[in-house]
């Protein structure tokens, strides 16, 4: 490979990362719920898509993958992970949880959100994930996760009543309807 | 942009600063299509060597690096013992990849393989798993014992294997309510779900395997816990279960030294209670002042051990040096707050000074961690720590019979003192 071609790839890396890294982090804490843990995730993504980068250079085509890269790479570690409670409950409050919910409702504390989110399974973790934090459809969902559209809206319904269960009327109607969209 | 959406937004509105370097990423994945390319050129040795199906490995190999996996990442590592231990990994053969571009993981392109080892990590056997399908968990129970566990229905009969001899042979297995009086001689305990179990109700229960007879059952006498879950620790230290205090869901821990038969627990009653999800029958625990998160143990010989738990935001540790009966809060004037991950309970040394991951260190280099190590509950110091990955830093736990395993998606290290670490297998 001549070295300018490849100076050219790593530049075109570079760019590419100082624009979504903090998006693909951002999204793996979400998965995970830590942000060593993120780190992992988002440098596993990164480090297939850069092993790719001469063949998949869409920028669509690279956004999906690295979402892709994610959401598998965390639910291949969080079904066989190397510690023990890491599927049912993940990490670190990142800091001193404000006092439960704030009485207007006009904000639900961080630290309980991502509480409740731990509690979530990781499959349907990812479905939300993927449906409210991607912005994904079902469809483009589906095709992430490997499954069939059904299973994303069963998925997302569980997730988001379990969810709603905890955070009560902060998660309004509107959440419900994107369900189906 | 709705309600939910909003939520998910706001949850990671104050991003910490990344480790993560694209000149590092790009050169590593340059370097793996580099490896992938002459793993297609050597594919026949690949072959080979798997048909023989043994693999052997470097007992003194290079440092463990974060970037340096060809076949597929490893998933799961235990040690029964100093001798005994197993390994689960994708491995991925170059033929499965050929003509394709870098796929994204997908693990039935990339089927689980076990190994075993019989003489500490020296040689590696492969060993056959009981189904292709991907989604496994496993669990070793005592030094020969495993467990398999895959899909959804927690009640199929064939979504349960074990196997008592290392995984040569696997059958299903059954799941009886006839109690238990104790963990069966050979067997350890694990925490699962068991909806045959009517009486447990929504939490836990734990159970052990007769290998006898290959049967789950409950054990008689349990923890006095709500959620228990056996936390991992040397077979002669105890049995320990950490959980919730059934009325107040302040974080607890039971500990047996009959092998079940009879518990002692302590309840941590200056800690907010842990979170619980609400159920048709109650709300939702949240206390005016935050949540804990469960809480984690660390001992090698059940008399000198370290819990540590986050409630409210922070992190503290418990020291005990009677084997439970009392605890005391290590570094009682310090904040803890520099510990980096609640999900580890970081491990005890063998003179009894207690680590635990703390950060990577200014360099932001992958690999280069930070330790908080306290020595007789004192004050906790910042140190530097091997050149672990997180997940190999906040996963180290002791081995029956001396020693600590550790490993990640890159490989699996073994040390003697948790301090100087070796690889036995990477991929």
């Amino acid at each position: 490979m001549p070295d300018t071609q490849d100076s050219g790839w790593r530049e075109e890396f570079t760019a590419f990362f100082a624009a979504r890294h903090q998006h693909a982090r951002r999204t793996a804490y979400l998965l995970c719920g830590d942000w060593h843990w993120a780190d992992d995730l988002a440098q596993v993504a990164f480090v297939r898509l850069a092993a790719g980068w001469d063949r998949v250079r869409e920028p669509a085509a690279l956004d999906a993958f690295l979402r892709t890269c994610l959401v598998r790479a965390y639910l291949a570690e969080a079904g066989r992970a190397w510690r023990r409670r890491e599927a049912s409950v993940a990490d670190l409050p990142d800091a001193a949880p404000r006092s439960g919910r704030d009485e207007s409702g006009e904000a639900v504390d961080r630290t309980v959100f991502m509480a409740a989110l731990r509690r979530v399974p990781p499959r349907q973790r990812a479905t939300l994930v993927c449906r409210f934090y991607q912005g994904l459809d079902v469809a483009e969902t589906a095709a992430v996760l490997r499954c069939s559209v059904g299973a994303v809206k069963s998925q997302t319904s569980r997730g988001l009543t379990a969810l709603r269960a905890v955070l009560g009327k902060s998660i309004t109607v509107d959440a419900m309807v994107e369900v189906e969209r | 942009m709705s309600r939910i959406e909003q939520l998910f937004h706001d949850a990671v509105a104050d991003a910490p600063p990344t480790r993560l370097t694209p000149g590092e990423l790009y050169a590593a994945g340059r370097r793996r299509r580099n490896r992938f390319r002459a793993g297609l050129a050597a594919l026949g040795v690949a072959v080979a060597g798997a048909v023989v199906g043994a693999v052997a490995v470097s007992t003194a190999g290079p440092a463990p690096s974060t970037f340096d996996n060809q076949n597929g990442p490893i998933r799961w590592a235990r040690a029964g013992d100093q001798d005994h231990l197993f390994l689960l990994s994708n491995d991925c053969l170059p033929s499965q990849r050929a003509n394709q571009p870098e796929e994204a993981l997908d693990p039935r392109q990339c089927p689980d393989v076990l190994r075993a080892s019989t003489d500490g990590g020296r040689t590696w056997q492969m060993r056959p798993l009981p189904s292709p399908r991907a989604d496994w968990r496993i669990t070793l129970l005592g030094t020969q014992t495993l467990l398999v566990l895959w899909g959804n229905d927690l009640a199929a009969p064939h979504d349960r294997q074990i196997s008592t001899d290392g995984g040569s042979h696997w059958t299903p297995y059954s799941v009886g309510t006839a109690p238990l009086p104790a963990v069966p001689s050979g067997s350890w305990a694990v925490t699962v779900a068991m909806p045959e179990v009517a009486a447990a109700g929504p939490s836990d229960v734990v159970t052990a395997v007769d290998p006898a007879t290959g049967t789950m059952r409950p054990l008689a006498t349990q923890p006095p816990l709500f959620r228990p879950f056996v936390q991992p620790a040397p077979a002669d230290a105890g049995l320990w279960v950490t959980g919730t205090d059934p009325v107040t869901r302040r974080p607890t821990v039971a500990v047996s030294h009959d092998a079940g038969r009879s518990w002692s627990a302590h309840v941590f009653d200056q800690l907010a209670p842990e979170f619980e999800p609400p159920t048709a029958s109650a709300p939702a625990v949240v206390a005016p002042t935050g949540v804990s998160f469960p809480a984690y143990v660390a001992t090698v010989d059940g008399q000198l051990l370290y819990l540590t738990v986050y409630s409210d935001g922070v992190g503290y540790t418990y020291r005990s040096i009677d084997g439970g009966a009392t605890f005391a809060r290590a570094d009682p004037t310090g904040h803890g707050a520099t510990f980096g991950s609640v999900g580890s309970a970081g491990f005890v040394t063998r003179d009894g000074t207690h680590m635990v991951f703390s950060a990577f260190s200014p360099n932001d280099r992958p690999g280069e961690v930070r330790y908080a190590a306290s020595k007789d509950g004192g004050p906790y110091r910042d140190i530097a720590g091997p050149p672990l990955s997180w997940l190999a830093a906040t996963s180290i736990s002791a081995v029956s019979g001396g020693g600590y395993l550790t490993g990640d998606s890159y490989g699996v290290y073994a040390s003697d003192d948790g301090v100087t670490w070796r690889t036995i297998y990477s991929p």
